[in-house]
């Protein structure tokens, strides 16, 4: 490469630079291209190949949209959120785990602080915050169904209760009447079986069998034994 | 609809982990585990934004959850690749029946004591006193001893009191009622969960469901995430000595009936047929009178090779004309390719930026913690001068000059480089123009060579760096001179 040519490119760098504060500047504005093009360049410095780089830079850059129809520019925060009903769905649209970092958030949306704090209330997001001044750093996905108020006396008491081992666990719930996790199957399953062995009660020998259905079958109540 | 049990069983620990263990990063790590079912410490680093959390943290806040069975730990003996030695290695996951066990325990429990509270103001306890002569009486005795001011001593005749402490506990019982409502939503999921089968979810389970972490696009350090492989023997013998062990319950047994296996025997009889019939075939010669043959087969051989020399030829004729082109077409490549590798090299600054600054922005607000992890994160960091773009267009060239290179910086500066090799990376640029080495530095060096020819042979021989003086309007004139030259050296 020319030694010519990276002067152009480091040029044209410097441009779309200024360009791209332009654009992020005017947020949520949108901005014409040749408007732009004059904010950055006097005309003594349309050089052929600068413009050529810094129409590249520009267009190419990922936070920058380019909308090539009306030939316009627009800024491209990291996060397409404005309002707190854009970042709750945000967390629902996406299966995986999420986690915002505030900082790139107020890229797209500067004053978000307030409602981070309102939606932190209803207990729609968790926030991480800064030790210094407690502002919010990261937030997280919540969920106000799976908040319930309890105590702090009984969360106190909740936590000074110890727990013994896993097999003194189950043996205390099934002394106070209560079902371990893993029973429930166990007992249904012997349930089911003792019903199985009834069913299938034929010890003595049909001689009738041409009578069936004539006769009323009181197989069901045959006394035990016989 | 009421919910699946299954749901109802993470409903439950989430709200467990939110009501008893309320910090928003424990939340996120235990969501994160019912999302993704296994996880090692390494795992979850990457779920938060880069250089927000240290690894140590992440066990700091686990083991809470661990002591309070929300959490589980198993570990696999795994092989780190490269490397040689074996290792324990603990992931975290979630055993559904523990979980759910260790609440039910706690809430049986939390309500016997507040009972127990309650009972003990209400039994026989003494509490009310006569302030004059200290005799104490207990509820039922001195119902009877009314006074117009209220309950009188039997012995001496003054107003009784009633103990402080009594006073204190008279709310005790709205306590239980207080719990129990609050409570109500736990017990309605404890009921849901009762009514249904909730699988375990032991650690093999969980690690036969476990869903992977989606690849974060991340800074620099991911490229060198390890990769761990399970040493597979020991882990058959330990399955072997479960298996051993196993409950009578969970032993399966497949039991294939008559006619599969007639079927499976009749399928493998005529694969081998097939096998022995296809080694078997005759060969094309027996078959077929070689007499006619000969003469299709030159047919053919003169059909498909003769005007193979033709189309050879045009192909090479259109790679040929291919690179020439017309110039300007050419021109426009040339300068799409300078412009690629020129923001590929930004890109690459930009990232490294940004991760120093999350570093500083972690360091401050981590100070009061003597972390020893830190040290690890910085070892990721890849000099950068290694994968310059210059490297990989004249690798050897470049080995021989990036000692004396003088580095192009892009307000139009010229730079030396260091000489200590970890240095040499492009943190030297703290503003938005990246550093950019340009092939061209090559020449420049070598035009070094012409003017003072003493001082550069040196330069080359002992790679010692000394101010490299080159103009800045350097002449592009001679390239394709200057690039002969170099094919000599």
């Amino acid at each position: 490469m020319s030694t010519e040519r990276t002067q152009s490119i480091t040029k044209a760098r410097a441009k779309s630079v200024q360009a791209k504060e332009r654009i992020k500047d005017k947020f949520p504005a949108v901005l014409k291209w040749d408007d732009v093009l004059n904010y950055c360049f006097s005309a003594i410095e349309r050089h052929k190949d600068v413009l050529f780089y810094y129409t590249q830079l520009v267009k190419k850059d990922s936070e920058v949209t380019y909308n090539e129809k009306d030939n316009t520019l627009v800024y491209k925060p990291p996060y397409p959120i404005r309002t707190p009903e854009q970042l709750i769905e945000f967390f629902q649209a996406n299966t995986d785990v999420q986690s915002i970092e505030v900082a790139k958030l107020k890229k797209g949306w500067p004053d978000c602080d307030a409602e981070i704090d309102k939606l932190e209330k209803e207990h729609k997001i968790t926030v991480m915050r800064n030790k210094k001044d407690g502002s919010p750093r990261v937030i997280f996905a919540d969920d106000p169904t799976l908040h319930i108020n309890l105590d702090e006396e009984f969360v106190n008491h909740w936590q000074s209760i110890q727990l013994p081992s896993k097999d003194d666990i189950i043996r205390f719930l099934i002394a106070s009447r209560r079902t371990p996790a893993g029973q429930v199957a166990a007992n249904t399953a012997v349930v089911k079986q003792k019903k199985q062995a009834r069913k299938n009660r034929q010890s003595t020998k049909q001689t009738n069998k041409h009578m069936h259905g004539i006769f009323k079958d009181y197989s069901g109540i045959r006394p035990k034994g016989k | 609809m009421p919910p699946a049990p299954i749901e109802a069983t993470k409903s439950l620990l989430r709200t467990a982990v939110r009501t008893f263990h309320p910090l928003p990063k424990t939340i996120f790590l235990f969501d994160a585990l019912l999302t993704y079912g296994v996880l090692h410490v390494d795992d979850m680093v990457p779920l938060f934004p880069p250089n927000t959390i240290q690894p140590k943290e992440i066990r700091a806040l686990l083991t809470p959850l661990k002591n309070s069975r929300l959490v589980s730990v198993g570990t696999r003996t795994e092989i780190r690749e490269g490397h040689t030695r074996s290792v324990q290695r603990e992931y975290y996951h979630i055993n559904y029946h523990e979980a759910v066990d260790a609440i039910k325990y706690r809430i049986v429990k939390l309500q016997d004591k507040v009972q127990d509270l309650y009972k003990q103001a209400e039994g026989q306890r003494k509490d009310w006193s006569c302030p004059r002569c200290h005799a104490e009486y207990d509820e039922l005795s001195i119902l009877d001893k009314i006074a117009p001011t209220g309950f009188y001593c039997e012995r001496c005749g003054m107003t009784l009191e009633q103990n402080e402490q009594a006073i204190l506990e008279r709310g005790e019982h709205t306590k239980i009622r207080a719990l129990n409502d609050q409570l109500g939503p736990f017990n309605k999921l404890l009921a849901v969960i009762d009514s249904g089968e909730v699988p375990e979810n032991a650690f093999d389970d969980a690690w036969a469901r476990k869903r992977p972490v989606p690849e974060q696009t991340q800074l620099l350090g991911s490229a060198h995430k390890p990769k761990w492989m399970e040493v597979s023997q020991q882990r058959n013998q330990e399955q072997r000595k479960q298996q051993a062990t196993v409950d009578a319950s969970a032993v399966g047994v497949s039991i294939s009936t008559e006619k599969e296996q007639e079927e499976r025997v009749a399928a493998e009889k005529r694969e081998k047929q097939r096998a022995a019939a296809a080694a078997n075939v005759l060969p094309d010669w027996y078959q077929n009178s070689t007499v006619g043959a000969v003469s299709s087969a030159v047919k053919k051989e003169e059909g498909g090779t003769s005007p193979n020399p033709l189309a050879m030829l045009k192909k090479e004729e259109e790679d040929e004309k291919k690179p020439v082109l017309s110039g300007a077409a050419a021109e426009q490549r040339n300068m799409q390719e300078d412009l690629d590798e020129y923001v590929r090299e930004m890109e690459r600054e930009r990232l490294e930026q940004e991760r120093r600054e999350a570093q500083a922005a972690a360091e401050e607000d981590e100070d009061d913690d003597d972390d020893d992890d830190e040290e690890d994160d910085f070892e990721d960091a890849v000099p950068s001068g290694v994968n310059t773009p210059m490297s990989s267009q004249q690798p050897s060239i470049k080995q021989e000059y990036t000692p004396t290179v003088s580095r192009l910086i892009g307000n139009g500066l010229k730079r030396e480089l260091d000489l200590d090799g970890d240095s040499v990376s492009g943190t030297d640029t703290g503003a938005n123009t990246p550093a950019y080495a340009a092939p061209s530095s090559a020449p420049d060096a070598k035009r070094i060579k012409l003017e003072n020819g003493i001082v550069s042979t040196k330069l080359a021989d002992d790679q010692v760096a000394s101010p490299a003086v080159v103009t800045n309007g350097a002449t592009p004139q001679a390239d394709s001179e200057e690039e002969d030259d170099f094919e000599d050296v």
